[in-house]
C-alpha cells in the first residue's frame, strides 16, 4: 500500500482538483466527499496501482470521473430528476469577496450544470485543469474530434447563457 | 485553437479547495480500510488435518454454537421418548391394546341410537343383533304426508278460466 506519508502527499497534490472535479460532475457537495474519499481507499487498497502511471492526476480525475457515472446510474432508478435538480447546486469555484464576482460564479456554476455531462467534464478539464484534448481523449476514453467538438458545444452555451452577465462586469 | 477572452476569464475563476478538515478524516479512513485482515493461516503443505485444523480454529464460536444447538435437540428427543415409554406403561389409554375393539364400540353405539329412538324398549334386556337394520318410525313417508286444509298435491290445479 502507499506509505503514509505518500497518501498525504497524493491528498495534498490532487484532492484540490479532484473534489472541484467531483463537484462539477455532482453538484453535491456529500457526493463529492463521498467520491474523493472511496478515491483515497481505494488507493490504500491498491499499493501498485500508481506505479506504472505517467500522469497521475489524469489517471485519479478518471477514477473519480467513473466513480461519479457509477454513482448517477444507481441514483437513476431511485430518484426523480425533480428532486435533484430542487436540491441547492454546491458551485465547484472558491467564493468570491467581490458581490459581483460572486455573482457572475454563481451563474457559471448554475450554466455548468445545465450542460450535458460529457460537455461539463470535458469544459471542467479544459478550462480548469488546462489539459490538451488529446490528453481529455484519452481519459475519457473518446475520440480526439469528439472532445474538442463537446468542448466547442458546451463552451458556446456557457458563453451564450453568461454573455449579458460578463459584458456587465468587463 | 487560441483561447479568447472569454476563455481566458472562465479559466481565472479558482476552484473551491475542499474544507480542510476532511483531511485528517479522509487520509485515516483510507488508513483503516487498508489494514489487511487476518489472514487463513493455513500450511504451505496443507493436509487434511491441518486444513480442518485452521478452519475450524478460526470459525471456532460458529461450530461450538452449532454443536451446542445439536446437543440440545439430541437431549430433547431422548427425553420425549423417555417421557412416552414411562407414560404409556402407567397410564391407562382409552383405545390401548387391552381397550374394546373398534366393532365392539360400533355395537355399543348403535345400541344407544336403538335405545333412544325406542326409549319403550330401552329397559329391556333383549340384546340386539349386531347386524339387525334400524327401525324406523310407523307412519306414512314424508312425501305421501297431506297436510291438513291443504292441497292434494297429487290433484291438478285447477284453472281460474
Amino acid at each position: 500500500m502507499p506509505a503514509s506519508d505518500d497518501l498525504e502527499r497524493l491528498y495534498d497534490a490532487h484532492a484540490p482538483s479532484l473534489y472541484a472535479f467531483a463537484l462539477t460532475l455532482t453538484h453535491r457537495e456529500a457526493d463529492s466527499r463521498d467520491l474523493l474519499q472511496d478515491l483515497y481507499v481505494k488507493l490504500a487498497r491498491q499499493p501498485d496501482v500508481l506505479n506504472r502511471v505517467d500522469d497521475e492526476r489524469a489517471f485519479l480525475l478518471r477514477w473519480i470521473r467513473n466513480a461519479a457515472v457509477d454513482l448517477f446510474r444507481r441514483r437513476q432508478s431511485r430518484e426523480h430528476l425533480g428532486e435533484a435538480l430542487a436540491e441547492q447546486i454546491a458551485s465547484p469555484f472558491a467564493p468570491a469577496a467581490d458581490a459581483d464576482d460572486q455573482a457572475f460564479r454563481a451563474a457559471l456554476a448554475e450554466a455548468l450544470f445545465e450542460l450535458p455531462e460529457e460537455q461539463r467534464a470535458i469544459v471542467q478539464l479544459k478550462l480548469w485543469e488546462g489539459m490538451t484534448f488529446d490528453a481529455i481523449a484519452q481519459l475519457l476514453e473518446i475520440p480526439l474530434n469528439t472532445a474538442a467538438s463537446r468542448y466547442r458545444y458546451g463552451l458556446d452555451k456557457l458563453r451564450h447563457r453568461l454573455r449579458p452577465l460578463y459584458e456587465e462586469l468587463r | 485553437m487560441k483561447p479568447d477572452e472569454f476563455e481566458k476569464a472562465l479559466a481565472r475563476i479558482p476552484l473551491q479547495a475542499p474544507p480542510p478538515a476532511w483531511r485528517d478524516e479522509i487520509l485515516e479512513s483510507a488508513r483503516n480500510a487498508a489494514i489487511p485482515s487476518r489472514p487463513l493461516r493455513i500450511d504451505a503443505s496443507p493436509s487434511l488435518r491441518s486444513l480442518l485444523e485452521a478452519v475450524f480454529r478460526r470459525l471456532a464460536t460458529p461450530w461450538t454454537a452449532l454443536a451446542t444447538v445439536a446437543a440440545s435437540a439430541v437431549l430433547l428427543n431422548a427425553t420425549a421418548q423417555f417421557i412416552a415409554a414411562d407414560g404409556r406403561s402407567t397410564r391407562p389409554t382409552a383405545l390401548g391394546a387391552d381397550g374394546p375393539s373398534f366393532a365392539d364400540i360400533v355395537r355399543n353405539h348403535r345400541s344407544e341410537v336403538l335405545a333412544l329412538l325406542n326409549p319403550d324398549e330401552s329397559d329391556s334386556e333383549t340384546p340386539i343383533p349386531a347386524n339387525s337394520p334400524i327401525p324406523q318410525p310407523a307412519g306414512k313417508p314424508r312425501s305421501q304426508v297431506q297436510p291438513a286444509g291443504g292441497r292434494n298435491p297429487e290433484q291438478p290445479i285447477p284453472s281460474n278460466a
